[in-house]
């Protein structure tokens, strides 16, 4: 899983780095907040990423409340790290949109369990995801097999959106797990065995 | 020092490598800040130092930067120039240890 970091702090922004790839996280490195925000915009944006609080170009608590502005970037999760000690600034970092804040100095033991929480969630997000994705089409499948189908009275095909008419089996197999195994029933089999009687 | 890294000897000489280049620039910037008294930049500079002192000790020069950055958001900059002048001894003192620990010594920090 890719990871931003955004730093000032030379030496941490290093550390930082040496121990995310330890842990099997894949690192983008930033030294301030507008290299942070142009990273955001790449063209597979990290899922996770650790804020300084206090960075040149645009700070922690602001790249957090303009990157939730963004839908692609919204359910990134994000961690603010900072030495501000107040406990109005615990308050003032998640209510700008980080989803955890440590304190430094960190326990590295402490972050990776916290990032451990943020791909937890970051995995269940996009399961949820790629489940809503299904299930609206499913519902849409089921509401088309629900609507007025246009059939012929005779061969009874069915016209589809594209104007193109259909064996029903065919049609039903599209929008449904519908399969088809074929026979004949009784009915029919008395009146065809009769045609090919004469 | 190698408390905060569990004994990496390895990463810890990385750091501290990075922290001789790194610390006369940032030493620079914050007398810079301060003999041009103002008060904004001083408190930056000062957190940055301070926050680069973290990776390695919690008294002493973090203490001394943490103080500067106070001041100079109270707008007392003029208050700052003593502790800078500590500052750099305190740092001056970390430094010795560094480089005995870059030269295979133990870091007593």
């Amino acid at each position: 899983m890719r990871i931003l970091i955004a730093d000032d702090d030379v030496v941490l922004r290093y550390s930082l780095r040496v121990h995310l790839e330890r842990w099997s996280y894949k690192v983008t490195e930033c030294a301030d907040g507008h290299q942070a925000w142009a990273a955001l915009h790449a063209d597979e944006p990290p899922l996770l990423a650790i804020f300084d609080w206090n960075m040149p170009g645009m700070d922690g608590p602001r790249l957090c409340r303009e990157l939730r502005e963004v839908p692609a970037l919204s359910a990134m999760y994000v961690i603010l790290i900072t030495s501000n000690q107040d406990q109005k600034d615990v308050v003032l970092g998640l209510e700008s949109g980080a989803d955890d804040y440590i304190k430094k100095p960190f326990d590295w033991n402490e972050l990776r369990a916290r990032l451990r929480i943020g791909s937890r969630i970051v995995g269940l997000q996009h399961a949820l995801a790629a489940k809503v994705v299904d299930l609206q089409q499913a519902l849409s499948d089921v509401k088309r097999l629900g609507g007025l189908l246009p059939i012929c009275a005779y061969c009874k095909r069915i016209r589809d959106d594209g104007d193109y008419w259909k064996q029903i089996e065919q049609y039903l197999s599209e929008y449904s797990e519908a399969q088809f195994s074929h026979g004949i029933c009784p009915q029919c089999l008395e009146t065809h065995l009769a045609q090919i009687g004469r | 020092m190698l408390e905060r890294l569990a004994g990496d000897d390895e990463l810890a000489r990385q750091l501290v490598a990075l922290f001789l280049i790194e610390y006369p620039k940032l030493l620079t910037t914050l007398r810079a800040t301060i003999e041009s008294a103002q008060g904004d930049d001083v408190r930056r500079a000062a957190h940055a130092t301070k926050g680069c002192l973290a990776n390695f000790v919690e008294s002493g020069p973090h203490a001394t930067a943490y103080e500067i950055e106070r001041l100079a958001a109270e707008g007392r900059v003029d208050a700052t120039p003593p502790l800078l002048a500590r500052l750099e001894r305190e740092i001056a003192a970390i430094v010795i240890d560094m480089r005995k620990f870059e030269a295979g010594a133990s870091c007593g920090s």
